[in-house]
């Protein structure tokens, strides 16, 4: 089965403008992932990873090149197209979990599903659904402090499948975890990555990485 | 974004915060609450006034001293040229087309045994004074007769408050008191009139026109009454007694009001004070509305993070533009709905110590405005945190 180019970066730059000073932090990105992959973008802190992690994202749009996602080119997209795009294709799970405090675990997953405007009983089915997949159906009521960081990230990998999307974008998933609970969410994402998502981790430990199928590892801006 | 999950979300975010939203809600609450009372006293004095004047008849016209308002003398002009000889030569020039009441006056002291009642309107008038003051009409005894004020008799009607003062409940029929130096008999008592500006209408004594000149020493009248047999003449009546009264004085010693002349400088005057009194509420209104606005900074400024998750899960400018400003029109609006329930409340309660009536317009200029400062106030920190980039809001501690 020939595999298709899901995402495409050519000779992409970032430039952050301070002022005067122009800090270039990408310095001409060309990579390729195919539908199905699971990719690790490893490098230290400063290496450009959380910029590129945003700009595959689509949370930010580079400075020149291009950038291709199933064909499209949008890197010249709106911001509200950009909205659209990460609703329906990217899950995103961050280092910190980024759950609302105030909401249920219930209505943090869901939040995905109100902005992509399905029905209310499509959404309670489809989140129903996951959290029983993941484990997490006793907790559905309860709030993101009153679970472990552990299950915070699980719910957070949940809310990230709520519509279903084909990438799935983890920016230092196990970082505010402990080793055994870090391992348990990875064991999750090749879950995940069994049933046919594409799966990118940003990670600074090797031993993470390593865990991947293809590492891409970023020194400065420039993949080496 | 569904409008369902629009409103669930507004709720929850006002009733995390529930004393800084009760407290922003208060602003709104007393500014709309203000303007409804305060509006509602305007309107309630106006109908007030206006039934006392319409109360005084169709058929009247009244001469007063002096020059009220006109394009040359704005102010006025203050005369005392209108005495109670012109009265008798109107009587006899109108003839049996009017009757012809006038009225002097003397505010002094009126004493019962021990008690004294101050600042009493004394009304010297004669005895057809309750046929031609439609609104003069006697509760208890009797008015004087024509015998009695020509004879000068010390025979009095007086008001209600003078008869709880001076009298409280024994029945003052045939009782003697003091009206300053001299001793009258209540002869009668007069229906409660109520106040007008604070002025007790009912805190007069009424005696025969020739005992209080002679008691006081008037000769200059406080109003003339004309009272025309017949509504369609009041305009000739009014033209001829302008021509008779030419005949010694000039434009600026009196001035000839119908009833109807003078509703409609009342009613510009009350109309006045409504929009002042609704003015000054609107103001403490715009200061509930800075209040949500100062309020909704906060909120977005603590909710940053919270902003960038949403975006970086796919809420578009729009989504997060409509939240903020629900929630603000949801602050403004519950504010503005407490504010006239209590503003309704607090009328029906006024009603009972003050005029107050409840204008149906102010109900809803408070609604639509509250509506709109939730609108305007929210507006600005709505469009902030729409625009917040998703990446340095996630970032942001």
């Amino acid at each position: 089965m020939k595999k298709t180019n899901l995402i495409r970066l050519e000779n992409v730059t970032k430039d952050y403008n301070l002022g005067d000073l122009v800090i270039k932090v990408l310095k001409g990105i060309t990579l390729k992932i195919d539908e199905g992959e699971f990719v690790a973008i490893q490098g230290r802190s400063g290496s450009g990873k959380s910029t590129l992690m945003n700009i595959l994202g689509l949370l930010d749009i580079p400075t020149t090149g291009a950038y291709f996602l199933q064909d499209s080119n949008v890197s010249k997209f709106k911001e509200d197209e950009l909205s659209y795009l990460r609703n329906k294709k990217i899950g995103f799970v961050f280092q910190s979990f980024n759950l609302l405090a105030r909401a249920t675990i219930f209505e943090n997953v869901v939040l995905p599903g109100i902005y992509a405007g399905k029905s209310e009983k499509d959404r309670e089915n489809t989140a129903t659904s996951i959290l029983e997949k993941i484990g997490l159906s006793e907790h559905i009521n309860k709030k993101p402090n009153q679970l472990s960081g552990g299950q915070q990230q699980r719910v957070a990998i949940a809310r990230a499948l709520m519509n279903n999307p084909d990438i799935i974008l983890a920016d230092e998933p196990t970082g505010n975890l402990d080793t055994k609970s870090g391992q348990e969410v990875i064991n999750l994402l090749k879950i995940l990555h069994k049933l046919g998502k594409t799966i990118i981790l940003i990670t600074h430990e090797k031993d993470i990485a390593q865990q991947t199928d293809r590492i891409i590892n970023l020194t400065d801006g420039r993949i080496d | 974004m569904d409008i369902n999950e629009l409103f669930k979300l507004s709720y929850k975010a006002i009733n995390a915060n529930r004393l800084r939203s009760f407290l922003t809600m208060l602003g709104i609450v007393i500014g709309v609450f203000a303007i409804i009372l305060l509006v509602s006293i305007g309107t309630g004095l106006q109908t007030f006034i206006t039934n006392q004047i319409a109360g005084l008849g169709s058929n009247l016209i009244f001469v007063i001293p002096g020059r009220i308002g006109g394009a040359r003398t704005p102010g006025g002009v203050v005369s005392n040229k209108l005495v109670v000889a012109d009265a008798k030569t109107l009587q006899l020039k109108l003839k049996e087309k009017a009757n012809v009441a006038p009225v002097v006056s003397q505010i002094t002291t009126v004493k019962y045994k021990n008690k004294e009642n101050k600042g009493t309107t004394v009304f010297g008038t004669t005895s057809n004074y309750p046929k031609i003051v439609q609104n003069a009409t006697i509760a208890r005894g009797s008015f004087f007769s024509k015998s009695q004020e020509q004879s000068g008799a010390r025979s009095a009607v007086i008001g209600q408050t003078v008869l709880s003062n001076l009298f409280s409940s024994q029945n003052p029929i045939g009782k003697r008191f003091f009206i300053g130096n001299n001793i009258y008999t209540v002869i009668g008592v007069v229906n409660k009139r109520g106040a007008v500006f604070g002025i007790d209408q009912d805190n007069v004594v009424l005696i025969p026109l020739s005992s209080a000149q002679r008691q006081f020493g008037l000769t200059h009248v406080n109003t003339i009454f004309i009272s025309v047999n017949s509504s369609s003449l009041v305009p000739r009546v009014k033209d001829q007694t302008k021509k008779i009264l030419l005949g010694h004085l000039t434009e600026d010693d009196f001035t000839i009001q119908t009833a109807e002349s003078t509703l409609s400088i009342v009613s510009n005057i009350t109309n006045i004070l409504s929009i002042a009194l609704g003015g000054i509420a609107a103001i403490s209104l715009l200061v509930g509305g800075i209040g949500v606005a100062n309020i909704m900074l906060v909120s977005v400024t603590e909710r940053t993070r919270e902003i960038g998750l949403r975006k970086a899960l796919g809420a578009r400018r729009a989504d997060i533009l409509k939240q903020f400003l629900l929630e603000a029109t949801m602050l403004s609006l519950t504010g503005g709905i407490i504010g006239i329930i209590l503003g309704l409340l607090g009328s029906i309660v006024l009603a009972r110590f003050l005029v107050s009536q409840v204008t149906l317009w102010s109900v809803f200029i408070a609604f639509g405005f509250s509506v709109a400062i939730g609108i305007i106030f929210g507006m600005a920190p709505a469009i902030r945190a729409s625009k917040l980039s998703p990446i340095e809001a996630l970032r942001y501690e």
